[in-house]
């Protein structure tokens, strides 16, 4: 049966297209039909990230309001087999969209993909209410800063009355050697506070925010990626495998990049 | 001498403390009323005598402190009888 989830964050710019652009390819590369459904009517970005925005001919409000089938909508990902994007319209107040209507769009993919991830736009207005009222379940993103942590305390205090299967929490842009500095809150903490289960943590790494500029897969062998993958196979294995961000600054090698980061 | 991330923690915690203590107003009401119930079983006392609070632990559970004067104990094995 297909899984659909949301991934939403309540504050903007922690990374919610990303992760959702990469953990479909995680999935992807896992073997699975996976489909990403920008529900961020008029600041859509996905399309941008996944670079499929020169492919867009129809969009999810031409969906719902019948001037195309939803096959019709859906763009193949050109490096992932089976990974297809549902784009958002970039223009449009989403006003006559609602959460009925962007299930009913999930149900009929649900036919034809393993995974649904929904990318919900940031705050916690209609546009929120909308992508979460149409999924199952959910994954918070949040970065190891204070103000992003109390958003997603808010966000999960309005996911629980939707009565998700699942709700976890996604820990972005961590840095290993502040971590090990005592500079900066782990995973542990994170997942302590908000009291949700960790379902990963993505190390802040610059490959991610210059391929995702680029519309580009992340390199296979770097870090983000590699964290990318754990967070995929958590997801589908149900593993609870947390990637070490602070794994490249131990040791002697490790602690002289630690301190010379710290310098520099 | 606390490191930053206990200090960053602690700040976290006192926020979600506030955070979530708002719209806490009525539960609290709620929860006074029906503890005042139950400790009229056992005790002669009044609304002014209890106080009930709600804080977010360190690990951010809550936490629900109880405080109640009574001028006298009601004696419970007379009851039974």
């Amino acid at each position: 049966m297909a899984r659909s989830i949301v991934i939403t964050s309540g504050k903007g710019g922690v990374g919610k297209t990303t992760l959702t652009a990469n953990l479909g390819r995680g999935l992807a590369a896992l073997g699975q039909r996976v489909v990403l459904l920008d529900t961020d009517l008029g600041l859509n970005n996905l399309d941008v990230l996944m670079d499929v925005e020169n492919k867009v001919v129809y969009d999810i409000v031409d969906v719902i309001e019948n001037r195309c089938r939803v096959k019709q909508a859906l763009i193949e990902d050109t490096v992932a087999h089976g990974l297809f994007v549902l784009p958002s319209a970039h223009s449009y107040d989403g006003s006559a969209v609602n959460g009925q209507n962007i299930k009913a769009v999930i149900n009929i993919l649900a036919q034809s993909f393993d995974y649904i991830l929904v990318d919900c736009p940031a705050g916690i207005e209609v546009g929120f209410h909308r992508a979460v009222q149409a999924c199952g379940e959910a994954i918070v993103v949040t970065t190891p800063h204070i103000s992003a942590i109390r958003d997603a305390d808010k966000v999960i205090g309005l996911l629980k009355s939707y009565m998700m299967k699942s709700i976890s929490v996604v820990i972005n842009r961590a840095r290993g050697d502040l971590i090990l500095n005592s500079e900066m809150v782990d995973y542990r903490d994170v997942s302590k506070i908000l009291k949700i289960p960790p379902l990963g943590v993505i190390p802040e790494d610059d490959a991610i925010n210059l391929l995702s500029n680029l519309g580009l897969m992340i390199n296979p062998d770097s870090e983000g990626w590699e964290a990318m993958d754990v967070l995929a196979r958590n997801l589908h294995y149900g593993t609870t495998v947390m990637y070490d961000v602070t794994k490249k600054y131990k040791g002697f090698w490790g602690g002289l990049k630690r301190n010379l980061r710290k310098i520099i | 001498m606390k490191t930053r991330s206990e200090l960053i923690k602690e700040r976290l915690n006192n926020v979600m403390l506030a955070d979530r203590g708002n719209g806490t107003e009525n539960l609290i009401t709620m929860l006074k009323s029906d503890i005042l119930d139950l400790l009229k079983s056992y005790m002669y006392t009044n609304s002014e005598n209890v106080n009930v609070a709600l804080n977010v632990t360190g690990n951010g559970d809550y936490e629900l402190i109880v405080t109640a004067r009574g001028d006298r104990l009601i004696d419970v094995g007379k009851m039974i009888d």
